[in-house]
């Protein structure tokens, strides 16, 4: 549990200054609305669906078969 | 109408989606491997591993199936919970849109003293929050959720299964067509594309799904009639309609209301007329391993009648409803699909024809 506590603490910080630097982005006149967009899931997207898919077998690998030096797990 | 997300949210759920697919594509294999290499091993008798108790006691002290388990039903929670959160941000948008009447194509009849069945009253199917009829935006959060659930093997359309069930149907004069449970109904464009020129009817038992039919129905041109209905009391005539159809319906209903169903699909079929039932294959036509992990969703995943459906002797009831049955196969493209859990598989449709009356 304290690990959890710690890694909600560590993730709202970082929440907090990504917010304040989109603030001070949108006051030196940077548009921001490409964040805000809405989009399709990652799968119809070939980049973000490689990108998610690295992140979590990195994350969550650790559940899976120890990986050998080559990278690969089996 | 859009149910895209923001780039955040969207983001929020295709970490849940990555998830799942992980679960499915490394754990599940690795699961599978072990298992097997244990079964040979061992050489256990096939019936103790069909026995449910037997395969607890040997799997549920495997470490692997306990976390692939554990993130399956954690990453069904999040998923309800991401893909509620982000349709919340544009909830008066998407109400508004539900709100409005049209007169064609189509259309739709609402019951206000249409009363829910405890069983459906009382379920949370596939641990939707609210269920199907107690949010306002139930259709949509169902839609963005079914599609994050099956990993997008429903293909873009949603609509695999339609064209599964499409494929195996009698090429026949069909006049007036019945969806049972139509839920969305986007499942069903592809049986309209089949039978372009017949009068299509969906039922269902939700005012909020049926809403959102409806306005999908119209956003694509699809002049589809819905009703609010309990499929097990169909207020249509005897011999009303030449098909009547459901897809994943049966097996979200108790074994009794299951024969209330089949009992009155044959009612309102014409003789001649056909009634066909799309499902997940039976667990016997399944490997053991893929039996037992189908039937973990009986008690994990918001599918309470789920194991009594694949226990129950369809055929025989059909055949009690005065329908000549047989189980024909329907090719899946999901079942085809890398990282499916249950291996290879085809869906099975329950095809009935009604016997005329002598």
């Amino acid at each position: 549990m304290r690990v959890v506590l710690a890694l909600a603490t560590e993730v709202y910080a970082m929440r907090d200054r990504q917010k304040n630097l989109e603030t001070i982005l949108k006051e030196s006149g940077s548009d921001l609305s490409f964040l805000d967009e809405k989009v399709e899931a990652a799968v119809f997207d070939e980049m973000r669906l490689v990108e998610r898919d690295a992140f979590v077998s990195r994350v969550f690998s650790g559940m899976a078969s120890p990986t050998k030096a080559d990278g690969s797990n089996n | 109408m859009d149910l895209r997300l923001s780039r955040e949210h969207q983001a929020r759920l295709d970490l849940v989606e990555g998830l799942k697919v992980f679960v499915a594509g490394t754990l599940m294999p690795e699961l599978r491997e072990s298992f097997d290499e244990w079964c040979h091993r061992t050489s256990p008798p096939e019936h103790k591993l069909r026995d449910t108790k037997f395969m607890k006691k040997r799997l549920e002290s495997d470490a692997l199936y306990q976390s692939s388990r554990g993130w399956q039903r954690l990453s069904q929670e999040a998923m309800w919970r991401e893909v509620i959160y982000g349709l919340n941000q544009n909830k008066q948008e998407l109400e508004s849109a539900l709100s409005v009447e049209y007169t064609e194509p189509g259309s739709l009849t609402l019951n206000p003293e249409m009363s829910m069945p405890d069983y459906y009253d009382n379920t949370e199917f596939h641990l939707q929050p609210g269920n199907f009829h107690k949010s306002t935006i139930a259709g949509p959060i169902y839609e963005v959720g079914v599609a994050t659930y099956t990993m997008h093997r429903y293909g873009k359309a949603g609509d695999e299964m339609g064209r599964a069930l499409r494929n195996v149907l009698p090429d026949k004069p069909i006049k007036r067509v019945l969806y049972l449970g139509c839920g969305p109904a986007y499942k069903s464009y592809p049986i309209m594309d089949a039978f372009p020129n017949a009068e299509h009817w969906g039922i269902d038992l939700a005012e909020p799904m049926l809403r959102f039919a409806r306005q999908r129905a119209v956003d694509n041109g699809r002049p589809m009639h819905f009703s609010q209905m309990n499929a097990e009391s169909i207020q249509f005539p005897d011999g009303h309609f030449d098909l009547v159809y459901c897809m994943l319906l049966l097996h979200e209903v108790p074994t009794k209301a299951v024969n209330n169903i089949v009992n009155e699909a044959a009612r309102v079929l014409a003789p001649g007329g056909i009634l066909a039932n799309l499902e997940l294959p039976s667990y016997s036509s399944l490997d053991p391993l893929s039996a037992f992990l189908m039937d973990w969703d009986t008690d994990h995943n918001g599918e309470p009648f789920w194991r009594n459906y694949h226990e129950m002797d369809l055929i025989k009831s059909y055949n009690d409803a005065g329908l000549e049955a047989e189980l024909v196969e329907a090719h899946s493209e999901w079942g085809g699909a890398k990282g499916n859990y249950m291996g290879k598989f085809q869906y099975h449709v329950t095809m009935g024809v009604k016997l005329p009356v002598n």
